[in-house]
């Protein structure tokens, strides 16, 4: 991984000519943690001068020892590890990164820097904990980075990307996602999705201002900073990775079967309407028991008919690595298979369940033109090809809770015995699905009508071409050097949906055998007219493109004692988007930036840092006045651990640096792209929506108009002021520990003035750069690397992320009490009433203060606390409750240990201090005869049962506002923590490698999302208040990596 | 490669300094506001817009004529109007809120919205170059016309309001926008004054056929005339009974508490004046004059008198911009939200009923207002046989009920000898339904078609009445494209009449003057005249009630319930003569519609729940947050 030319030159002149006759040739691989082989490691025989290094391969082979001398393997960046020769004349080491050492060289922005001299708060993962068995890269991000926060609230294919903040969430504008930049170039967060962790060098997040503030107002929520593996000089390396897994759900949600569900329903009407008539007849519950017949006295699992336990998809990785002095390259090429749980329906021959592949491609070349000019190409391409339902998989999953088992069966057989009338459905050439007349021409969801009537396909394509020119300078100065980069990404995709119209039936007359008909015989109507052919399909394309180009010229040089650094660099990007059917110019115009961004570095004696940089750049949004923002920031750096009084600690604290950076930094991404030109009103003068007619027939018809914005000259970004206090150490040579506190002000958030009343007659709001918000929090982190003199290495990580927030401005509205501002609360807190239990009775309805959501709660509906002893209950008793949505702390811990050829690590992962709401409104169960959930059957009250804390409140076939305010009540806590992964290997020996050439063999069994610990039991925790959507994927895996 | 490195920086920098324009990407001409006022053919737009706030009286779910005792639907089905009379009006989200909007703004905005773009177009009209001087006087007047009759919509749901006369400048402090509200007869001072310096520069009547709908001088009038019959009613006259003591933040009385009685002889001069241009202008009482629908042709011949008051009374509403209609909606609602849709009972022949809901139906107070066919109200005609209303009466051919109950069929004894507007409005079970160009024979218990209930459906009439009103006879109900669309009636000249009846009587007492108007009513309705109605001892039970200013008050309301019913009067009516707890607190009832057999059938029960607090009902809630965006707003009484 390490070339280490000059050592490599150094050691060779010093070993190859020592040497006397000893018994013994001892040879062996050297790989790090990950199985990938080292080269250039020093084998040395202990207090001799025997030793040789590693081959390209890993390889070594030393002569000249005997039992029981000690072996020395070393590698700069790594631990160092001594061996005893025994018996065997194999000795295959695994070699552990040591983070945070001296030497090593940090990705910064727009160029690298010595690891040493780095002050601002960069976290740095290595790749190969990216890897996971699933094909969305930014699942593996929480709990794996001091920094990022991050949840994932859906597992739906395509559609599970993670939300991730840096430092969690400190605007509530419009923008909190951190600019992502592969290879120096802006992507979107689903173009992260999508990286192959295989082809990563290094992945970076910059979190404070000295790290960000060169990409001025685009950096303020941090950045991300991800570079792609480069070829290597040498000979071609093949290295292929082969994962097959199985996915089901983490958590099924189960609702109750027909029989209980028709007895709760009854249940819940007459507890509100004592003298209603009962709504399922006790006859159709009796038939519905014995089963008499499953299509007019139906009884259906829509979950199991809908859906399958688990689904197999796979993923393959191939790329090879080499290349000569003129030229290296890194080329790749990976495949990836996702399905989906749907289950495949003998109704139809289309396959409707989700299948996407994807086709991934990447050749990175640099070419050494002269001795100091380089060039770089990088091109990249992603294909997906996406086969799935017509309508949306979640919401095949969300409809089963809105639809009963006993209402309507799926679908009618067409058969003699089933009749319409007296004539017989045998020959009907469509599916008759079943249903029942909602009124108004409506129908209710029928899951299985709405997942098989159709299906959508799409492809899409991602391009990426990088072209950069590298020109050393060092003639002209020692240390100079220049580059110029372009770069232009392309995305479109196209797709159409096709589905029929589902004729619906339903069911009406139940005929058992008799003497005159020997058959059973089934009446049944049709309710609407459908299609027996698709329709014609809807098509949609979409396209956008980015280019990017960026003129750089950078100095490096150490005095002495002095090392200087400097960076200039000028950029300019456009991005144009098509998206179909977009009506406003302003969405269709390019969003541009540009800017000038330097930095200065200075250091001394490796002891003393400082560091100046500035971002000055502008965007197209705002008036010309206020277009271009100045963010300066600048930094200190203390190592103490070289000083000379510290030589004595040194052995146990082999490093204790403090950094301190303050600076500005800016958000642009304060609106929507079609709500850009600040400076301008935005109106529509041919509104259809405020038209009006005239005349005889009403055919005098003119369009009105609307406005959407009215214009305000002096918008313009967010401004972060970011502190940074940061402290490195490593003790021992094995536990590296990191930490960070900071403390963020972003103000001039764009946000509506909330005070203007209606009757002001405005027909938008007006939005200026009024909010602002402080956060602040602290990031860690742990890494303890160690190899035991048996071969057994143990290497342990941890990371936390603690950030919080509180607004500190907004343009609120004066509410009439003072507990009712929103100043001084988290950006993303609930609030609500705070729910004291549920009414008991009459007297306690009576006894207790008004509320004030529709006068029809009874005894066993929920009753809130009356905040400002008005005796009323209403929007002035709302509070804050519960914790942020966005959790405020994240962390991750795991360990990794291996023995000779096998390897087993786990990974936990933990997010705390988040709320979610469960939406009484979606769950409900008997409104609009919608499914019911177990547990609310087994826990709710009634009269029999009046307990005023039932997780439930009174049943009831109607909504019940009073029930379904956002309260305390469906407040529940988001904290959880899972088994992330958990993985065991197995390497081959190198004498199996041997014979099949092969450098590397490892099998691996793998698994995500093992398990979870949360006091929440309903649904996965993760999905929040998504829980009845696409459920998060547990996986299990199988894989296989080699290298040749 | 020697590249001085100074250079490089200034090619940087060089770089950078030109690019400054890059930035610069909006192209000219985009849309603004200010070219809406460049052309005349623009203007239009701003017009157009200023009427697209007008509420969208045919729209189910927008209408306010849901709001009333007067129809119920399946609870299933929550219509806003009918949701907020069963009790489930809220300060959080008021429901059909004209203050905030609804539905977000999509369904009806805030008439303030309404306001505004009406105070930006009498701003700007005067710059229009390619209008004349005349034209930008009309348009402005009928802009200003708008402009009063939204603040007239606001303060008949929320009282006293805030006139907003003027617009802020954008950059109003907040100080600035918080308003105070203006006391009831500051609001109708305004809105009088507003419709007066209109009425000068309007057009006498419209009549260019492209035009139709548009604000005229007829229309102004006429609607001067209901805000001053309003501002002199007991709900906004003397109400010290309600709102003595309420008072706004700065101490302000928002509602007189002395009765005026002035006011009535304003109300009385604008109807009169309103009645003298509109008749000037053509505007004149419908009758029917077209041909009889081939299956009334024998109803014809046997009593044309009684077929002509259901053909006038039936074509007046749904007859498009007839001479009777002063102002009509002219935006029609097309799509499945018509109300006539979810009025129309369905036709059994109809392969699909897209189009024809049946879920609005009267109630059974409804069924009891009508009068008989002698005009007096059921209670009052002797010949009537009111105890036994409820006894079952079979259709026969000797008699008129050939018409209008199904030979042979069992009916119940209300059903019989009512007036014809009874017979134009209400359908009955085993009465006739003139729909889908048929005439259909209803049948309205459990399990029967047209018109019953249908196995578990949800589109069903719950109280078992249908509502004919709203239906063109030749609308068919199988697609929405034939539905037959009409005006929905803004304002008509039998309410010039009632209003100046009321004034009249309030004013000065009982007159001939009285009797005329009401009898213009009462001759379209096929009735005879109220005084030989109520004079007559062999058919009035109380003789002579029309002499007395209190007896002929009860009359005119009656008939004004009568003609208007379900035109979305009733609720602005009722509550200005300050008599909700009668009408609104109470239940609605039906027949037992999930009843087969006729004796079971006709039994009254109560089919919806109805809630009314006073005074706190008498006018809308305004949002809690408007309340937090304006400190110096006060709530409405109760909420």
């Amino acid at each position: 991984m390490k070339i280490g030319k000059l050592s490599t030159v150094f050691l060779l002149l010093l070993f190859t000519t020592t040497g006397f006759a000893q018994s013994k040739l001892v040879r062996g691989l050297v790989v790090e943690g990950n199985g990938d082989p080292l080269t250039g490691v020093n084998v040395v025989q202990k207090n001799t001068s025997n030793g040789v290094i590693t081959d390209f391969d890993g390889r070594y082979v030393i002569q000249n020892v005997s039992e029981g001398d000690t072996l020395i393997f070393s590698f700069i960046g790594f631990e160092t590890i001594e061996r005893i020769v025994d018996s065997s004349n194999q000795m295959d080491i695994v070699l552990s990164e040591i983070l945070s050492q001296l030497g090593e060289v940090q990705v910064v922005a727009f160029s690298k820097q010595k690891k040493e001299s780095v002050i601002g708060s960069i976290t740095t993962i290595r790749p190969a904990e990216l890897k996971q068995p699933a094909s969305n890269l930014t699942g593996a991000l929480a709990g794996r980075m001091a920094g990022i926060v991050s949840y994932q609230r859906s597992g739906e294919p395509g559609q599970d990307n993670s939300e991730f903040f840096i430092r969690g969430v400190t605007s509530f504008g419009y923008a909190n996602s951190p600019l992502i930049l592969l290879d120096g170039f802006e992507i979107s967060s689903e173009d992260l999705a999508r990286i192959e962790p295989d082809n990563i060098a290094s992945f970076s997040i910059m979190k404070d201002a000295t790290a960000t503030a060169l990409y001025g107002a685009r950096g303020a929520n941090g950045v991300i900073l991800v570079n792609t593996k480069e070829g290597k000089e040498g000979k071609a390396k093949i290295t292929a990775r082969v994962e097959t897994s199985i996915a089901s759900p983490t958590k099924l949600n189960s609702f109750l079967n027909g029989m209980d569900y028709m007895d709760q329903y009854n249940k819940a009407l007459r507890t509100r309407v004592p003298e209603a008539q009962l709504y399922y007849s006790k006859e159709k519950i009796e038939h519905t028991r014995n089963n008499l017949n499953p299509f007019i006295y139906p009884n259906v699992d829509w979950y199991d008919e809908l859906f399958k336990n688990q689904t197999y998809n796979s993923r393959a990785n191939l790329n090879v690595t080499g290349g000569g002095g003129i030229a290296q390259y890194y080329v790749s090429a990976s495949f990836n298979n996702e399905t989906g749980l749907l289950k495949v329906d003998n109704q139809n021959n289309f396959n409707n369940n989700i299948d996407i592949k994807r086709y991934n491609l990447r050749a990175n070349v640099n070419i050494n033109l002269t001795k100091t000019t380089k060039l770089s190409t990088k091109l990249y391409s992603l294909f997906t090809q996406y086969k799935g339902p017509s309508e949306n998989a979640s919401d095949v999953f969300r409809s089963v809770m809105n639809a009963n088992p006993v209402t309507f069966p799926k679908y009618f057989p067409r058969s003699p015995n089933v009749l319409i009338g007296t004539s017989s459905t045998e020959f009907v050439n469509h599916t008759m699905f079943g249903n029942k007349s909602r009124g108004g021409g409506q129908f209710y969801p029928n899951p299985y009508a709405d997942m098989v009537k159709g299906y959508r396909d799409e492809f899409s394509s991602t391009i990426l071409s990088q072209f950069q020119l590298e020109q050393d300078l060092g003639g002209l100065t020692e240390g100079l050097s220049a580059r110029g980069m372009a770069s232009i990404r392309n995305y479109s995709s196209y797709g159409s949906s096709r589905s029929f119209d589902p004729f619906y039936y339903d069911g009406l007359s139940y005929q058992p055998p008799s003497a005159e008909s020997p058959e059973e015989r089934i009446g049944i109507i049709q309710l609407n007219e459908g299609t027996d052919y698709l329709n014609d399909p809807s098509t949609w394309t979409n396209a956008n493109s980015r280019v990017y180009f960026e003129l750089a010229t950078i100095y490096d040089r150490e005095f002495g004692k002095h090392s200087v650094g400097g960076l200039f660099v000028y950029t300019r990007e456009e991005r144009l988007n098509t998206i179909q059917g977009a009506s406003n110019v302003y969405t269709s115009l390019p969003a541009r930036n540009m800017g000038l961004a330097g930095r200065t570095t200075y250091g001394y004696d490796k002891k003393y840092f400082l560091e100046l940089n500035f971002g000055y750049n502008g965007s197209e949004r705002f008036a010309k006045e206020h277009r271009f923002g100045f963010f300066p920031s600048a930094g200190i750096g203390y190592t103490i651990s070289e000083e000379n009084f510290w030589s004595g600690l040194k052995p146990t604290i082999n490093l204790l640096k403090f950094r301190a950076t303050y600076g500005l930094v800016g958000n642009d991404a304060i609106s929507a792209e079609s709500d850009r030109f600040f400076y301008m009103s935005d109106v529509n003068i041919n509104d259809g929506g405020r038209g009006y007619a005239w005349g005889q027939d009403f055919s005098t018809w003119y369009n009105g108009y609307s406005i959407s914005r009215y214009a305000n000259e002096s918008v313009t970004w967010e401004i972060a002021k970011k502190l940074n206090l940061g402290l490195e150490m490593v003790l021992f040579e094995k536990l590296t520990l990191q930490g960070d506190y900071f403390r963020e002000n972003r103000s001039n958030i764009y946000m509506p003035y909330e005070y203007i009343p209606a009757t002001s007659g405005l027909s938008s709001q007006i939005k200026s750069n009024i909010g602002e918000a402080m956060s602040h929090g602290f990031d860690g982190s742990a890494d303890y690397n160690h190899s035991f003199f048996n071969g057994l290495y143990l290497i342990g990580r941890a990371n936390f992320t603690y950030a919080t927030n509180e607004i500190i401005a907004n343009g609120e509205p004066q509410y009439p009490y003072d507990y009712m501002s929103r100043m001084g609360y988290p950006i993303n807190q609930m609030w609500g009433l705070v729910a004291d239990r549920l009414f008991i009775d009459a007297a306690d309805i009576q006894n207790s203060p008004v509320q004030t959501y529709g006068n029809n709660y009874l005894p066993g509906d929920i009753k809130y606390v009356d905040i400002n002893d008005d005796g009323r209950i209403d929007e002035n008793d709302q509070v804050p409750i519960g914790f942020p949505t966005v959790p405020e702390i994240i962390y991750g811990f795991g360990l990794t240990a291996g023995h000779k050829g096998f390897d087993a690590s786990f990974f936990f992962q933990g997010s705390a201090r988040s709320s979610f709401m469960i939406a009484p409104d979606k769950i409900a169960p008997f409104v609009n005869e919608r499914n019911a959930l177990d547990i609310i059957a087994d826990n709710h009250w009634s009269e029999f049962n009046p307990d005023p804390y039932a997780f439930w409140p009174r049943l009831s076939t109607t909504p019940i506002a009073n029930n379904e305010q956002r309260s305390t009540w469906w407040l529940r806590d988001g904290s959880f923590l899972r088994l992330k992964s958990f993985e065991v290997g197995y390497s081959l020996p190198q004498s199996v490698l041997q014979k099949i050439n092969a450098q590397n063999l490892r099998f691996y069994v793998s698994g995500n999302n093992l398990l979870y610990f949360s006091k929440f039991k309903l649904w996965d925790p993760e999905m929040g208040d998504n829980g009845l959507g696409y459920p998060t994927q547990r996986i299990f895996n199988i894989g296989m990596n080699v290298t040749f | 490669m020697k590249i001085p490195g100074n250079v490089l920086v200034v090619l940087l920098l060089t770089l950078f300094a030109t690019g400054c324009e890059y930035l610069d990407i909006v192209p000219e001409k985009t849309q603004e506001l200010s070219l809406v006022f460049e052309r005349k053919e623009q203007a239009y737009k701003a017009l157009a817009t200023c009427y697209s706030y007008l509420p969208k009286s045919d729209d189910l779910y927008g209408t306010h004529a849901t709001l009333t005792d007067e129809l119920t639907s399946p609870i299933r089905q929550s219509v806003n109007g009918l949701e907020v009379m069963r009790g489930k009006q809220s300060v959080g989200d008021p429901l059909l809120s004209l203050w905030q909007g609804f539905n977000g703004g999509s369904w009806q905005p805030s008439l303030y919205n309404a306001i505004n773009d009406c105070n930006i177009f009498l701003e700007n009209i005067v710059n229009v170059p390619d209008m004349t001087e005349r034209e930008k006087r009309e348009w402005g007047a009928e802009v200003r016309f708008l402009k009063a009759y939204y603040h007239f919509l606001l303060v008949m749901r929320y009282g006293p309001i805030p006139i907003m006369d003027k617009n802020f400048p954008i950059s109003a402090s907040p100080e600035e926008v918080r308003v105070y509200r203006n006391s009831v007869d500051e609001c109708f001072d305004y809105i009088e004054s507003e419709i007066d310096l209109a009425i000068p520069d309007l057009p006498a009547r419209v009549i260019n056929t492209n035009f139709l709908g548009r604000v005229d001088r007829t229309i102004a009038a006429a609607m001067k005339s209901r805000v001053l019959l309003y501002a002199a009613s007991p709900l906004f006259n003397g109400n010290a009974a309600f709102y003595a003591g309420y008072t706004d933040k700065n101490g302000k009385a928002l509602f007189n508490t002395s009765y005026d009685n002035e006011k009535w002889a304003k109300a009385l001069e604008a109807a009169d004046y309103a009645l003298q241009l509109a008749q000037s202008n053509g505007v004149k009482m419908y009758f029917f004059n077209g041909e009889y629908r081939d299956y009334d042709n024998a109803n014809v011949i046997y009593d044309s008198l009684f077929t002509e008051a259901i053909y006038n009374y039936k074509f007046m509403f749904v007859d498009r911009w007839n001479s009777e209609l002063i102002w009509g909606l002219s935006r029609v609602t097309n799509d499945w939200y018509q109300i006539q849709a979810s009025t129309l009972i369905k036709n059994t022949a109809a392969s699909s009923n897209e189009a024809a809901w049946q879920w609005l139906s009267p109630t059974y107070r409804m069924a009891e207002l009508y009068y008989t066919k002698n005009g007096l109200p059921i209670d009052q005609d002797l010949t009537f046989d009111y105890d036994n209303k409820y006894a079952l009466r079979r259709g026969a051919s000797a008699d008129l009920s050939v018409f209008v109950v199904q030979i042979g069929q069992e009916t119940v004894q209300l059903h019989f000898d009512r007036e014809p507007r009874f017979y134009a409005t209400i359908a009955f079970d085993r009465g006739y339904n003139r729909a889908h160009g048929i005439k259909q024979h209803l049948r309205m218990r459990n399990g029967e078609e047209p018109g019953g209930k249908m196995g578990s459906s949800n589109d069903y009439l719950v109280s078992g009445y249908g509502l004919k009103k709203y239906i063109h006879p030749d609308t068919q109900g199988d697609a929405y494209a034939n539905l037959i669309n009409y005006p929905w009636p803004l304002m008509r000249m039998s309410e010039l009449y009632l209003n100046y009846a009321e004034a009249y009587n309030e004013y000065i007492g009982p007159g001939l003057e009285v009797y005329a108007a009401l009898n213009e009513v009462r001759k379209r309705a096929g009735l005879p005249n109220v005084e030989d109605a109520w004079s007559d001892p062999s058919l009035a039970r109380t003789v002579g009630k029309h002499l007395s200013q209190d007896g002929l008050r009860e009359i005119i309301q009656q008939e004004r319930l009568i003609e208007l019913a379900f035109e979305g009067h009733r609720y602005d009516d009722i509550r200005r003569w300050k008599q909700a707890e009668v009408y609104f607190a109470t239940p609605v009832k039906g027949w037992s519609v999930t009843e087969s057999q006729a004796d079971r059938f006709y039994t009254l029960i109560n089919v919806g729940e109805r809630s009314f607090i006073t005074p706190r009902d008498y006018f809308q809630p305004i949002r809690t947050e408007e309340l937090s965006r304006n400190p110096n707003l006060i709530q409405n009484l109760g909420w």
